[in-house]
């Protein structure tokens, strides 16, 4: 057990080098020059050569992406072409507010989605599992900015009931209200797919021979839904992990509708200003989430299912 | 003596997407405390069916029962959920075709027989554990404390059979139900499972039906035998007499196409032509008759009621001249 969860995480090296790799190139990749956000049109030569030269831009690009990457490790991601402040510090502010958007809608979205899935998969083919089943469909096909849009017209503009921009300020009561529009907009997805993944998982089991076992041995209705929720659990947490990484990374259109100044707002004004440190470090950033929360999936899984382990 | 089973004309009726599937019809059982009966049949004979009503196992919403079943003095199909869980797996328990499918994967062997136990006598977790080892030993598996804490993949084929086997003991059941447990396992190990199976129901004086289509195997364990076709017993007695002098015109087709010790090298064995029939429809008239080599006009009517003579019974028209035919003509295992 304890090996398995040591080899998982050597294995994460090289894929977390990966990322950083992708994330570094995607600013050389980009049509137009990375620098011309920086440089006035009408600049001199010998100016433009000590911007580059104070950017380390006319290194060759595997020394660029050394260095860069030794001081990402280190925490230093560099300093905001547009508003002049440490990268690290625009990001870790913005974080915490994409980190309460994310949870609360995860926890809407796979509340939810594990309720409705069991629902479905218990009473299959019957007219709740067709509505809970559309629901799903629903908030999986809906483009969730629509639905922000939608919810904001519906609860603030015309009920007056919900604030409909940006994260508020004091008490946590005071700030909650701003929470729940973009936090609900956003569970949809996720309560759409782990629907579907709870039913159809749920639903398998439910129909195999080892379920009609454990009925012949006696057992409760509670005490099989516990063997089947044991027997469920790796892939819903497999998908739901995913979600989540979505939920974190994900959140850029509905952040910039409900102006939540999260990562996902932050990113969307670093793409329109062409602020290239900035774009870099949150997206490295999120992308490690990502990793880390697939690791941290995978070792859940062995907890619940020990075939895992061996393969 | 007293019936541990008694099964009165049970049908049972499935419904599918292509319509509704007559899979038992007018079945009757009955099985003496501490014997043990084989029933006997191909593919879709309506074996397993009946033996998962025995325990009601059926999906209730897409399956209707009919008829009547009394198990150690209850009548299965009126009880209600509680009475049911505790009648399955206290009086009757199961032992499955297929061990790999029938544990749960992701909870341990040892785990699964003490929450059986919890579960019927009430008892702490640490006394089902205790159980749990001790019926470990009992279907002789080797270092039995270490095993208790092995998952089921982490077993050999026979050895999850024997678990299963010691799950279904563990609260001492009247009635053992095994559905082909040995069809699963190598040669080797299946006659292993079979002598363990038929030596504890003995020691235990359990009463035992055994699901197979081997008829060798029917010999070896059982008492009495039920031959089922097509959702209906067509011949029912004590297992010796049956298969050394079957009545059935299907009886005889089945002993006609097995191997047996003392065979002759040369001798070929004959395959009963044709393919049973499908049970989308009620099928009043014997079902046997298209494949049968003795049919004639009348076999296409109606069923008449069963023909009992002594300890014995079988369901054909032309009973007693078809088992006088079969006396002379073929030879059969003993």
């Amino acid at each position: 057990m304890f090996l398995y969860i040591c080899r998982r995480i050597v294995y994460t090296v090289p894929i977390a080098l990966a990322v950083a790799v992708v994330c570094f190139s995607l600013v050389h990749l980009a049509p137009g020059d990375p620098l011309s956000a920086v440089i006035p049109a009408d600049a001199p030569a010998e100016v433009v050569e000590r911007i580059v030269k104070a950017y380390g831009m006319d290194r060759p690009l595997p020394v660029q992406f050394f260095s860069w990457l030794g001081r990402a490790i280190q925490g230093d991601l560099g300093v905001s072409v547009a508003t002049g402040r440490p990268v690290a510090a625009e990001i870790s502010r913005a974080l915490g507010s994409t980190f309460i958007l994310a949870f609360a809608a995860a926890l809407l979205g796979f509340l939810f989605g594990i309720l409705f899935g069991t629902i479905a998969a218990f009473l299959q083919g019957r007219w709740s599992d067709r509505l809970v089943t559309g629901i799903a469909l629903f908030g999986v096909s809906v483009p969730h900015y629509w639905l922000g849009l939608l919810l904001v017209i519906i609860f603030s503009v015309q009920l007056d009931w919900l604030p409909s921009l940006g994260a508020g300020s004091g008490s946590f009561m005071d700030r909650f209200p701003y929470l729940i529009l973009p936090a609900v907009t956003m569970s949809f997805i996720p309560m759409g797919i782990v629907t579907r993944t709870v039913r159809s998982t749920v639903s398998e089991l439910l129909g195999s021979e080892f379920v009609t076992s454990l009925r012949a041995r006696g057992l409760s209705n509670v005490s099989i839904a516990k063997h089947v929720a044991k027997n469920a659990a790796p892939s819903v947490l497999a998908v739901m992990g995913l979600q989540f990484g979505y939920l974190l990374g994900g959140s850029i259109l509905v952040e910039t509708v409900f102006s939540w100044p999260g990562t996902g707002y932050l990113l969307n004004g670093a793409i329109f200003q062409r602020d290239i440190p900035l774009l870099q470090g949150i997206i490295l950033t999120l992308s490690m989430f990502f990793v880390a929360l697939n690791l941290f999936v995978d070792v859940l899984q062995t907890l619940f299912d020990p075939r895992i382990r061996r393969s | 003596m007293a019936n541990i089973v008694e099964v009165r004309d049970l049908s049972v009726t499935f419904k599918t997407s292509e319509g509704l599937v007559y899979a038992v019809s007018g079945v009757n059982l009955d099985l003496a405390e501490g014997k043990t009966l084989a029933l006997i049949g191909e593919s879709g004979s309506g074996k397993s069916v009946t033996m998962k009503s025995l325990m009601r196992l059926h999906p209730p919403h897409k399956t209707a029962i009919a008829g009547q079943i009394t198990v150690a003095g209850q009548d299965v199909l009126s009880l209600g959920g509680k009475a049911l869980g505790d009648l399955r797996g206290k009086e009757i328990a199961m032992v499955f075709q297929e061990p790999m499918l029938a544990f749960d994967p992701v909870f341990t062997v040892g785990d699964q027989i003490a929450e059986v136990v919890v579960r019927h006598e009430g008892c702490s977790y640490q006394a089902g554990r205790d159980r749990a080892l001790e019926m470990m030993e009992c279907v002789q598996i080797p270092s039995p404390r270490k095993r208790l804490d092995a998952y089921p993949h982490e077993m050999s084929g026979g050895m999850r059979q024997r678990a299963m086997i010691a799950l279904a003991l563990s609260c001492r059941p009247k009635v053992l139900l095994a559905d082909e447990p040995t069809t699963a396992l190598d040669a080797t190990v299946q006659i292993q499972v079979l002598l363990l199976l038929r030596q504890l129901q003995r020691d235990l004086g359990m009463s035992m039906i055994f699901v197979t289509h081997d008829v060798g195997v029917a010999i070896e364990v059982a008492d009495e035998t039920a031959v089922m076709y097509a959702g209906r017993i067509i011949e029912q007695g004590p297992v010796d007499t049956v298969m050394t002098n079957p009545w059935h015109p299907y009886t005889q087709g089945l002993l006609g196409a097995t191997v047996y010790p003392d065979m002759d090298r040369e001798a070929r064995l004959v395959a009963i032509p044709g393919a049973p029939p499908q049970l989308y429809r009620q099928i009043t008239e014997c079902a046997f008759a298209p494949r049968c080599p003795h049919a004639v006009e009348e076999c296409l009517q109606p069923l008449p009621p069963p023909m009992v003579m002594g300890d014995r019974m079988a369901r054909c028209v032309r009973l007693p001249e078809v088992a006088q035919l079969a006396e002379n003509a073929v030879t059969t295992p003993s």
